[in-house]
């Protein structure tokens, strides 16, 4: 009787096992349902981009939070579901671009045709111009999420030439190679501190965040590899400067778009890929905004707003997990954990996304979170130097709360600490 | 002299061996020399932990390490001939000795922080959980001097009831003493919120390696610094056969009895759990062990067991005295005497 308890237990942990391996693999389903969508042309094309959306909004606010840590026995598993992310884009923006080429390239509509017995050449041809600017808003978002998320953990991998190689690709098709290297030597190293181009401080919208992020983050990537090559005594302008060659990378992706289907097809990846690159700035923007540190001090999982929202964490490789893994960078994805206690998100990814892109409505919900944070996470040093923030923010309600924090300064003074 | 013919067979994976300004620490497999300093309360300075910062650049003097990263921008030209390395992005390959300026010469120090929760774990012991505003790291085992704001001017003594946690959040398990104000306060009023100050890490309680048996035997709160000793141990593979021996007085005062289940399932080799009850009634529904804990020590131990005690004073005292007479060697005992204020004032006078 208990032997036959035991098995069953282990029958039942092993099946739990596997689902953790699986639950991961949702990330490569939205990127099917994408292309699938993209192929199918016409109103697909929209319900394709709803659906995405559908999947995480109702899912994060329906699933709940997910703050299991469970143990990987295989992690090949996972870094081989990260590689996978590679082929899965390159379908999706091969798809993308076709769906605007003239003529067949390369007889690929003919084939899908044949192959599904489905007409996605007739389908293509019936396509209107909203559904064509639909695909363009999914396809950017995949770029951000199948491309730039799997991208971040892989290029952290310092130490391993392949995951390096597929994540420097994946940037590549948000012409964002720099990332590689702006990403772990500057962000890690200057996060939520004002030297960090990718922290927005309070009261910037996002949409100016986009922009200067954008440029500063070039520079910053420059600067830490021009320092490189010249302790190595290397040209900077030369072929060892992986600033260069990975914008060179994206060049090719759009010189290859353009020998598919033409100037329209290179220009409509161009888009995509900035639409990508702005997906990258906007999480940069929820995942910090607002924060203060003294660059002196360790990064700390107060200093990177969290969420465990079920959904985002399954399809984004544990993202969400993002003050755990600026305490500590070099920690696998797998193995980061929920710190339910840091500092919240507004809601999961998507949604939390979506409140972005919506200044007013941003700023009314974060306010009272960036208050918050410094009531209950910040330091003594660090709520001066938010009330410096505050102070510069332009936001009525942040700079109102300066007047009555010397009274809570003080009474903390009092307390003896 | 010719130390170089003396060619060592290379080390066994995983008891690679680092002096940090001579104080030596065990590396395991793949383990960064940062990562190896820190799980062994070393102080010592990091920041972004990805190779950006070289905060923690220290010099490599002795022995080998593999680099992670390209950190060779980060240092100047006089840093790199002079072997400096950083200690986030290098994974030693045999034996090492480091030199580092360590940022205080003190291994101790003091940390604000606040408290985020208040556990009751039974009728007279309170899980208390303070989120640091910065990293203390310790030894898993140590204990701190905390001082809370509600009571300024008084500090009391806790083990650390976990590992150096990721968060910076350290838990203490707090008594309930009959007079005690500290743990009164904490037993019987909300405190989340308060300020708090952690002075540490304190105390020599940790666990040594070795590969001898392990019984570890606990009396009350004294499971704190045993929690997080083999929580350490199961996150660093220790294979070492182990008992843990759990004494309170009835059932209602056994807890943390999931950590242990959850800790027994992940033990990489046999791990056995009695819990003994002192004080349960004649006609309780307890079926397992009655009487004093350390009653089933000797029961339990070969001559080569390594033990680690903690608990009231009287509990160490006797299962002290009962290893040594059952011939375990004074060195293979290590004991953390969990005394209250009343104890000292009574051993004083």
């Amino acid at each position: 009787m208990v032997g036959e308890r035991i098995e069953n237990i282990t029958t039942m942990e092993t099946l739990m096992n596997a689902l953790h391996y699986l639950k991961y693999f949702l990330f490569h389903g939205v990127g099917l349902i994408s292309a699938t969508a993209i192929l199918a042309g016409g109103h697909y094309m929209s319900g394709g981009l709803l659906l995405v959306l559908l999947i995480y909004i109702f899912g994060d606010a329906v699933c709940g939070n997910d703050t299991s840590t469970p143990e990987f026995k295989h992690p090949g598993i996972l870094t081989a579901q990260l590689w996978m992310a590679l082929p899965l884009l390159a379908l999706i923006v091969f798809s993308a671009v076709w769906s605007v080429s003239p003529g067949d390239p390369l007889g690929f509509g003919e084939w899908v045709t044949r192959l599904s017995g489905y007409d996605v050449v007739a389908a293509r041809e019936a396509t209107s111009f909203g559904n064509h600017l639909a695909t363009l808003i999914l396809t950017g978002l995949m770029i951000g999420m199948i491309g730039t998320i799997p991208a971040h953990e892989l290029t952290h991998r310092t130490w391993d030439p392949v995951s390096m190689f597929i994540g420097r690709w994946l940037l590549a098709f948000s012409f964002d190679t720099t990332f590689s290297i702006e990403h772990v030597y500057g962000h890690h190293r200057y996060v939520s501190t004002e030297d960090d181009p990718a922290t927005a401080p309070r009261g910037r919208n996002v949409y100016h965040h986009i922009v200067a992020s954008t440029i500063k983050g070039n520079v910053s990537a420059w600067n830490i590899e021009t320092k490189r090559l010249k302790r190595k005594d290397q040209w900077p302008v030369s072929w060892h400067n992986r600033v260069i060659r990975g914008h060179l990378m994206s060049v090719l992706l759009v010189a290859v778009a353009g020998a598919i289907g033409g100037w329209q097809a290179a220009a409509y990846f161009t888009l995509c890929a900035l639409c990508g690159k702005a997906l990258l700035e906007i999480v940069n923007y929820m995942e910090h905004y607002g924060m203060v540190r003294n660059p002196k001090t360790p990064v700390q999982p107060r200093h990177s707003w969290n969420t465990n929202k079920r959904i985002s964490s399954w399809t984004m490789f544990n993202l969400t997990r993002h003050s755990h893994h600026h305490a500590q960078g070099e920690v696998p994805y797998q193995d980061l954990k929920p710190l339910p206690e840091a500092p919240m998100m507004i809601n999961g990814y998507l949604t939390t996304l979506i409140v972005a892109l919506i200044p007013p409505l941003w700023h009314r919900l974060m306010t009272p979170k960036v208050l918050a944070w410094d009531r209950d996470y910040a330091t003594a040093e660090e709520r001066q130097m938010a009330a410096r923030a505050n102070a510069r923010s332009g936001i009525p309600l942040l700079q109102r709360a300066n007047s009555g924090a010397g009274g809570s300064t003080a009474s903390l003074a009092s307390n003896g600490f | 002299m010719f130390s170089f013919l003396a060619k060592k067979a290379p080390p066994v994976p995983g008891i690679i061996t680092a002096h940090i300004n001579s104080q030596p620490i065990t590396v395991d497999a793949k383990e960064t020399l940062l990562q190896a300093a820190l799980r062994q309360g070393i102080d010592f300075p990091h920041s972004c932990r990805v190779g950006g910062c070289a905060t923690c650049k220290c010099r490599l003097v002795e022995g080998k390490v593999k680099e992670l990263t390209d950190s060779g921008y980060l240092l100047s030209d006089d840093e790199l001939d002079q072997g400096y390395i950083l200690a986030c992005q290098s994974v030693p390959q045999t034996d090492v000795r480091i030199e580092v300026e360590l940022s205080r010469q003190q291994p101790q120090r003091s940390v604000t922080g606040r408290v985020v929760g208040q556990d009751r774990l039974t009728g007279d012991i309170t899980r208390l959980r303070v989120r640091l505003d910065e990293a203390l790291p310790y030894r898993a085992g140590q204990f701190a001097s905390i001082s809370i704001a509600a009571l300024p001017g008084i500090s009391r003594s806790y083990s650390f009831a976990t590992p150096v946690q990721p968060d910076s959040q350290v838990s203490f398990f707090v008594r309930k003493v009959s007079g005690g104000i500290f743990s009164t306060l904490i037993n019987e009023q909300g405190v989340v919120g308060q300020p708090v100050q952690v002075e540490g890490p304190l105390g020599d309680f940790w666990l040594r390696p070795a590969d001898a048996p392990l019984l570890l035997v606990a009396g009350g709160s004294g499971l704190a610094p045993l929690l997080a000793i083999l929580h350490q141990a199961v996150a660093t593979g220790v294979t070492r056969p182990a008992t843990l021996l759990f004494g309170a007085r009835t059932e209602s005062d056994l807890y943390a009895l999931e950590e242990i289940g959850a800790i027994a399932r992940h033990w990489q080799g046999t791990f056995c759990f009695i819990p003994v009850l002192s004080a349960a009634a004649a006609d309780a529904p307890w079926t397992g062990e009655r009487g004093l804990v350390t009653e089933k020590i000797p029961a339990l131990i070969e001559a080569d067991t390594h033990t680690y005690l903690c608990g009231p004073p009287a509990m160490i005292d006797s299962a002290v005295a009962l290893l040594q007479r059952h011939g375990v060697p004074r060195e293979n005992i290590h004991a953390d005497r969990f005394v209250t204020l009343h104890d000292g004032l009574a051993a004083a006078a």
